[in-house]
């Protein structure tokens, strides 16, 4: 980054002690502030109570707490090691024969773009409890570890790899000798980020039902209308998903690896000789080729859960359901309403929380100093599972739109936060030493090289918080205001309607995935033009 | 026959702006044991070559054999020794396993004896459990011709092993490299910006024009060996680098290519 300020001098401390100690007056400013507030119910007519009242709330009710806990933890960790098995299993397959990646990138985009909580209630009915939930974990947690993998194969030292294969070393030497160990620092950020997204899903699969987990003691708990309980399960879910997030992160210290930035990029794809037409057709065979990937993944899907096709829609059965069937024109004037009534949400949503990440990233350029001592802060809010708290956000806004929009800010925010300012810290040094050089202001600095650097990690971010800011608002739609898609999808499941499940399910996975690859194209351009 | 034969060789790159000829009717023969140099303006195609010989990449057109074989058999029986500016050692591994790379790489079972007979050769006793980041740029680039010479290459290629390095230590590093070379010969092809590096090492400098990458001259290199440092003190060596030099400059000019762009890899 920019220069640093130049430490004043403190005798006696050192410069990390002098930061932990400004770090600790802060946080004991922020409590004391929160404590004032709380207790005087000046925030939203009592919503945000004080930090005692929580701990009171939570004391109260701590015999409850260890096997909420460790229920969650169960599904998460059953989550995380099949997820993380899978996905290194693949992105390996995918190292060694390239078709395969291009052979089911489709599916692996679906699966990252569908919405958990459209997931949730078909993998409710497919799977007998607790697998419901561990799926979901799973589904978290598979994307994050599969790129990052793949990312840490492919970034192996290239000279090495030719060493190998100069030796006459084929694919599998490489990959033992070299590639694997190569990625191990990838391998274990994408265990660490994929750590949290093992708790949020395990919480978003204990709001189907069951019995123990913290997803369901938060979700029993709203009609309680008590905000310090609220709370207190939040931040419970909060801390277990900071603590192995922490946990995760010493194993990468005491491996040596620094903290490894993951922009979630997929690899792009070789570049094909031929005329333009060729490469197009090529395209559009891999494209064709993929989608029947997933066509039959879908099937083999229904074909594993062994239930008929009336509750385990076949994609034909979903075509009836939307165009041929009787009901097709009223469900459809249905799913169109209930479309837009959540559209406008997670468009003024997302845009605000990328906006307002964007503006903050920037701000944290600016004053460097600022900006280092944000930035764990932003790694760290990542593991907040946000969309669980949505009952937390709506104790401050109501029961309204504002609820949806607030949620789908709240889950844009943090995550674009942390990928734009990783782009803006990325800035090339060579650049930032020439405009230094000739004493070029802060402004200039920023304007001519760091925000133009971040670009594409700006367009990163909107097609990661495509999925994002529609989970937000289903859950929000779902848990607290009852209309929109997430409404729909509630009484669905109240009347048992299949059909209406799978419809809504089908219609918004295929809506992220045309603003994911819309985000995709735009990013491509980009960085195509910058070659 | 032995040796290295090309014939016709031609190597084009498809980018985003069309294609680009790396690489236009190469006839190359080198005899087996020779040292050859080849030299060029950045961006003429020396390193697509090397990576040619080496099978690390494919002629467009055009054959390439080395010792009467495809460079790709010679590769897949462990035939090979390649070593680049990068010395591109893995950094979890000590010297000693560094070395043993290549021959784990080619299925062989590690001869430990060899590889320790190996480092002392390159001057490296004493740092056998060390690893790459405690060494400096010097050692490192030992460790890499180390490990390229594990296998008793019939073929060694050297793309600008010591492109890195300064002035004084790549001439000391030039004495080691023909002291190593002459106890064990293999047929050498080594990529190099360094005109005097080139005639010090080389039997015969192949000087290359750009754009697209072609055989400009072959240089043949007179001096017995072994030579010592002596020789770049003589007038002759001075003699034979301005010729070098100037054959270099009307290449460069032939080509128009005095502001040669990239693709030097």
């Amino acid at each position: 980054m920019m220069t640093t300020a130049a430490p004043r001098t403190m005798p006696g401390l050192s410069r990390t002690a002098r930061h932990r100690i400004r770090v600790a007056a802060i946080t004991l400013v922020v409590l004391a502030a929160w404590e004032v507030l709380g207790r005087f119910g000046l925030v939203a007519g009592g919503a945000l109570p004080a930090p005692s009242a929580i701990l009171e709330a939570w004391w109260a009710d701590w015999e409850e707490y260890p096997r909420h806990i460790l229920a969650t933890v169960g599904t998460a960790a059953a989550g995380f090691a099949i997820g993380n098995g899978v996905a290194i299993v693949i992105a390996i397959a995918t190292q060694l024969v390239p078709a395969i990646d291009r052979l089911i990138r489709p599916l692996v985009v679906v699966l990252f773009c569908l919405p958990v909580v459209v997931a949730a209630p078909i993998l409710g009915i497919a799977f007998d409890d607790p697998w419901p939930k561990i799926a979901l974990a799973v589904l978290l947690v598979f994307f994050p570890t599969l790129i990052a993998t793949q990312v840490g194969l492919r970034g192996a030292p290239g000279d090495a790899v030719s060493v190998v294969r100069s030796a006459g070393g084929g694919a599998l030497r490489a990959l033992f000798l070299v590639r694997l160990r190569a990625a191990v620092p990838e391998i274990l950020s994408g265990l660490q980020i994929s750590a949290p997204a093992a708790v949020l899903g395990a919480i978003l699969g204990e709001f189907i039902g069951g019995r123990w987990g913290l997803g369901i003691y938060l979700v029993g708990s709203i009609s309680s209308g008590n905000p310090a309980i609220i709370w207190a399960i939040g931040l419970t879910a909060t801390a277990l998903s900071a603590i192995l997030y922490g946990v995760l992160g010493l194993v990468r210290l005491w491996y040596g690896s620094t903290e490894k930035l993951l922009t979630l990029d997929l690899p792009s794809t070789r570049r094909v000789a031929g005329s333009a037409l060729r490469k197009a057709l090529e395209r559009v065979g891999w494209l064709i080729a993929g989608l029947a990937v997933l066509i039959g993944a879908w099937y083999a899907f229904i074909a594993s859960t062994g239930l008929p096709v009336t509750l385990m829609n076949s994609p034909t059965e979903v075509f009836n359901t939307l165009v041929t069937s009787d009901r097709a024109p009223e469900l459809r004037a249905e799913l169109g309403e209930a479309f837009l009534s959540s559209l406008s949400p997670a468009v003024i949503g997302s845009a605000a929380g990328i906006l307002f990440a964007f503006v903050l990233a920037t701000l944290f350029a600016t004053f460097p100093s600022i900006g280092a001592s944000a930035m764990p802060f932003a790694f760290i809010s990542q593991t907040v599972p946000l969309v669980a708290l949505a009952p937390l956000i709506a104790l401050a806004f109501g029961r309204g739109p504002a609820t949806v929009v607030a949620v789908t800010v709240s889950v844009t925010f943090f995550p674009s936060l942390v990928t734009i300012m990783q782009g803006l810290a990325g800035a090339p040094s060579g650049p930032l030493d020439v405009l230094r050089s000739v004493n070029a202001g802060r402004f200039a600095v920023l304007s001519k090289v760091v925000v133009p650097n971040a670009v594409p990690h700006l367009l990163a971010s909107v097609r990661l918080a495509v999925p994002r800011a529609l989970t937000g608002v289903l859950i929000a739609e779902q848990l607290i205001t009852g209309t929109g898609l997430g409404g729909l999808l509630s009484q669905a499941r109240g009347y048992l309607d299949y059909r209406l499940m799978w419809a809504i399910a089908v219609v918004v996975a295929v809506f992220s995935l045309i603003v994911y690859g819309l985000a995709q194209l735009a990013e491509d351009g980009v960085l195509k033009r910058r070659r | 026959m032995t040796g290295i034969a090309l014939d016709a060789v031609t190597r084009r790159y498809e980018t985003a702006g069309g294609g680009v000829l790396a690489l236009d009717g190469i006839d190359l023969e080198l005899p087996e044991f020779s040292f050859t140099a080849l030299i060029g303006a950045s961006g003429c195609g020396k390193s697509t070559l090397l990576r040619l010989l080496g099978d690390l990449d494919a002629p467009t057109s055009g054959t390439v054999t080395v010792d009467g074989e495809s460079p790709s058999r010679l590769r897949k029986q462990g035939r090979i020794g390649v070593a680049f500016q990068d010395p591109s050692l893995l950094p979890w591994r000590s010297v000693r396993r560094n070395i043993a790379l290549t021959l784990e790489a080619s299925g062989r079972r590690v001869d430990w004896a060899r590889v320790d007979e190996l480092i002392s050769l390159v001057g490296l006793q004493g740092f056998e459990r060390s690893k790459p980041a405690q060494l400096s740029g010097g050692m490192r680039q030992r460790v890499s011709i180390a490990r390229a010479l594990v296998l008793e290459p019939e073929l060694l290629l050297l793309d600008e092993p010591f492109g890195a390095l300064d002035e004084l230590l790549r001439a000391s590093m030039n004495l080691e490299l023909q002291r190593i070379w002459l106890e064990r010969p293999s047929t050498t092809v080594m990529v190099t910006h360094s005109i005097s590096e080139a005639v010090f090492l080389a039997d015969r400098i192949v000087v290359m024009g750009s754009r697209p990458g072609r055989v400009h001259e072959v240089v043949e290199v007179p001096f017995a060996r072994p030579r010592d440092s002596a020789l770049l003190s003589s007038p002759e060596f001075h003699e034979l680098c301005d010729v070098v030099s100037s054959t270099l400059s009307a290449a460069i000019t032939a080509s128009g290519a005095r502001d040669a762009a990239a693709l030097d890899s």
